[in-house]
């Protein structure tokens, strides 16, 4: 058994009077694949939200690399190596990949405080080599990001998460709106990320989309863990019952 | 295959459309009238351009990130009439020009606290803040206009104001170069350049990524704030007069010059060069208008007339090149 990326003991997380999460444990190994699978409300969005600093838990405890960890905000969570992709919200479309690539994170050539000149001969050189890892057919970093197909974006991001060496990466229904062929190259980036040591963790309500590429399935009902299989000890069509028949 | 590079990159940067149309129409205007370019007429120009520039550039860089300042026109107006009141009242005129500046970082950064803290549009915010600095204009005036302290601007005056002898500039054009050069390092060469363009063009991803949006957001008001707030001081101090009621307008005007030089109303699209082309273009037109012993009425239907033909092509010319994938 490898070890533990992400532990949480006991997650609880309430809105108002609704409870969204109850109790959640989950445990994550490094490197795994894990698909977590329920209807709109399960509470997998939820639970996304507080490992990526969008929200905080009222209760319970984060484990990360062993160590008991506080996650405030989204910069936490970057530190850590968290990285979230939500649907089409990952990237600014106005900007050039290049750009895009480095928000947050841009190489600078010296800077005074927080305020930086950047590196921008680096940022072409570094954007080109990372959409080049992902087999993108784009010739520079200087493309817009609206110019690019759905499948593009994802691959871009994707580019991000392997450059930046990310530990673990979130992905919010990665295949949505994409071509049977885009997703497919989806999928296969996503097999490099795990190549990579990359932790990848999916939310999706289309279970035919993770299948493929999960090595572990966490089913979430009402805010509740319904099940946590590994994918060989399970079918589609047992998934599917659990989440219509709970 | 380059003329077609060539083209892309022309057709995806606006401001290279709004110096076109900046070149025709001063080619135009210098064929009704010589003078229109003679070196009095220049020095008029290269005089209230940058002025209005200052602020297009503020409005500009805020538009990249995604908000309003409507606030600039009085904003304009209350600096210049500070600085000269204070200086009356006995307070040393560089102490009242600090002031006056220190002033302007603060009305910015209110309109940031409203437009952020409440959660609502800056548009309205800097509404009702674009009334309520032009009341402070004109109580603090009250009915008398105050008189000009020459003397105790003397300083201020040569190092902001006075001409530069035998050229066409005064001290204020060296100002504004050295401020667009600025600016220009802080929008496109600098990281909280890139920070304002991801949160104008996609604020949850910017936030995603770790982008405090919102202080880029009040950096970019206080920014915008204190732009207006210099370029009415260097209003006050060329013409030695400071009236509550100058800049009326202006906000629109400098809102239509960076949206000539290709800014987008959505946010993360703009660029401090463009909006330096679109006030120069729009003050030329005025000018021009003038000195063509035309009607100046027709200043706002030619202003209206470039700015729905900018929007309309600058979202086309995006979209072709758009199309052609290198």
């Amino acid at each position: 058994m490898s070890e533990s990326i992400i532990r949480c003991e006991g997650l609880n997380k309430w809105y108002g009077s609704i409870q969204a999460l109850k109790d959640v444990s989950i445990d994550i190994k490094k490197g795994e694949a894990v698909g977590l699978v329920g209807d709109n409300g399960a509470g997998k969005s939820t639970f996304i939200k507080i490992l990526s600093g969008v929200h905080k838990a009222d209760s319970g405890n984060i484990y990360f690399d062993g160590n008991k960890v506080k996650i405030n905000n989204a910069r936490d969570s970057m530190k850590l190596g968290i990285e979230t992709i939500y649907q089409d919200s990952a990237l600014a479309p106005t900007l050039s990949i290049a750009r895009n690539l480095f928000v947050g994170r841009e190489p600078l050539t010296f800077k005074i405080g927080s305020l930086g000149l950047l590196d921008r001969e680096k940022m072409a050189r570094e954007s080109l080599e990372a959409i080049k890892r992902v087999e993108l057919d784009l010739r520079s970093g200087d493309e817009v990001v609206e110019n690019l197909s759905g499948g593009e974006r994802q691959g871009v991001v994707i580019a991000r998460a392997l450059y930046f060496r990310t530990k673990v990466l979130i992905m919010d229904e990665p295949t949505n709106h994409l071509s049977v062929k885009e997703t497919e190259k989806v999928l296969r980036w996503i097999e490099k990320l795990k190549a990579e040591g990359t932790t990848c963790i999916f939310i999706t309500h289309n279970l035919h989309h993770v299948y493929p590429v999960s090595d572990r399935l966490v089913v979430f009902a009402r805010g509740e863990k319904i099940a946590d299989v590994q994918k060989k000890d399970t079918s589609i069509e047992d998934l599917t019952k659990m989440i219509v028949h709970d | 295959m380059n003329i077609r590079k060539y083209f892309k990159y022309v057709a995806s940067r606006p401001e290279f459309a709004a110096l076109t149309i900046f070149i025709i129409i001063a080619i135009t205007f210098y064929g009704i009238n010589e003078n229109f370019l003679n070196f009095r007429n220049l020095r008029v120009l290269f005089t209230i351009s940058p002025e209005i520039a200052l602020i297009a550039m503020g409005a500009t860089i805020l538009m990249v990130s995604g908000e309003f300042d409507l606030s600039v026109g009085s904003v304009f107006a209350l600096s210049g009439v500070v600085m000269v009141v204070l200086t009356n009242e006995g307070v040393n005129a560089h102490l009242a020009f600090t002031i006056s500046l220190l002033m302007c970082l603060a009305i910015g950064f209110i309109n940031a606290t409203i437009t952020i803290r409440f959660g609502i549009p800056s548009f309205i915010a800097t509404l009702g803040t674009m009334f309520m600095v032009r009341s402070i204009a004109i109580v603090i005036v009250k009915a008398d206009f105050p008189t000009f302290p020459m003397e105790e601007m003397y300083w201020l005056r040569a190092i902001f104001a006075n001409p530069i002898p035998g050229t066409i500039f005064r001290m204020s054009f060296i100002w504004f170069i050295l401020i667009t050069l600025l600016l220009i390092f802080y929008l496109h060469r600098s990281n909280y350049g890139n920070w304002s363009y991801s949160t104008g063009a996609n604020q949850a991803a910017a936030q995603a990524m770790g982008v405090n949006t919102n202080n880029v957001k009040i950096r970019n008001f206080v920014l915008c704030s204190f732009l207006a707030g210099l370029a009415g001081i260097f209003m006050v101090l060329r013409t030695r007069a400071a009236f509550p009621s100058v800049g009326v307008g202006y906000e629109l005007q400098a809102i239509a010059a960076s949206v000539i030089g290709g800014a987008s109303l959505f946010g993360g699209i703009g660029t401090v060069f463009g909006a330096l082309v679109g006030a120069f273009l729009l003050k030329f037109l005025d000018n021009g208008l003038v000195m063509a012993r035309l009607d100046v009425n027709w200043f706002r239907f030619a202003v209206g007339t470039l700015l729905i033909f900018a929007v309309i092509s600058n979202t086309n010319l995006r979209r072709i090149a758009n199309k052609m994938r290198e």
